[in-house]
């Protein structure tokens, strides 16, 4: 069963009323999922993109619209600061650089040779993903690693949802092409 | 030598699910340890005030000791103190 005083609106409630408590709520709950995100944008700097996005929703609480749900929100902060960090990269001169080290998770119990083959495949993906344009590389975290529906990608980035489809074909396809090759 | 219709077969195999999957494999899982004890430290230094205001709760300031134990919260002035 849900719990109504947990619900993030209630916690961003909690929290402008003076309860730091449900704002360190807010940021375990996310904390994982928000990281994952901004790691495809740069892995060298993904802790300092996360933790600029918890600092933007600590400051901008008090001015949140709630047009949509906090996620969304939070998401939106989280593209916007990766957007501003590719900028300032741009702007001194250095490339992009998206995180593209496959970590892949260890499994015990495939032997060596599967272990290596997945390893394989895993950076042959990892390679794709950074090679994709900005945006796709956006919509498709948000679908597979923040777990969003296309019409709430949509909000985040203000896009309509015919964007999104078109963004995430797009991206599919280059990565299909790639785990073919 | 692979063609539109084999790269279409394939991207309808790829399904959502199996999808998330392979790219939940690629990368750490979860944010690196002591991430909310860093943000706080930045919040501590954004807003030097914060953990001595009434807002504060002692929860935060209990759990959080990378910043310092701050005065007490009606602790008298030393002008007073001095008078």
């Amino acid at each position: 069963m849900t719990d109504p005083a947990g619900a993030d609106e209630c916690l961003v409630d909690r929290f402008l009323g003076g309860d730091q408590v449900a704002f360190d709520r807010l940021v375990l709950r996310y904390q994982d999922a928000v990281y994952r995100f901004v790691l495809w944008a740069d892995a060298d700097a993904a802790e300092d993109l996360a933790q600029e996005t918890f600092l933007a929703v600590f400051r901008g609480a008090a001015d949140w619209q709630r047009r949509a749900p906090f996620r969304v929100w939070l998401f939106g902060i989280a593209r916007n600061v990766c957007r501003r960090h590719r900028r300032r990269l741009a702007q001194r001169g250095r490339v992009f650089a998206p995180g593209t080290a496959p970590e892949t998770v260890a499994d015990p119990s495939r032997g060596p040779l599967d272990r290596l083959a997945a390893g394989v495949r895993n950076t042959a993906l990892a390679k794709a993903i950074a090679a994709l344009p900005f945006e796709q590389r956006m919509a498709l975290g948000l679908r597979f690693r923040a777990g969003f529906a296309y019409d709430e990608i949509a909000m985040v980035t203000g896009v309509p949802i015919g964007t999104v489809r078109s963004r995430l074909h797009s991206a599919k396809r280059s990565l299909a092409k790639a785990m073919e090759g | 030598m692979t063609t539109c219709a084999d790269t279409s077969k394939r991207l309808d195999e790829f399904q959502d699910d199996e999808f998330a999957e392979r790219i939940r494999a690629l990368a750490p899982q979860a944010a690196p340890q002591g991430f909310l004890g860093r943000l706080r430290a930045r919040l501590a230094a954004e807003r030097p005030g914060l953990d001595q205001r009434d807002t504060a709760p002692l929860a935060w300031r209990a759990a959080d000791t990378s910043v310092g134990e701050p005065p007490p919260l009606h602790a008298p002035s030393p002008l007073r103190v001095a008078a």
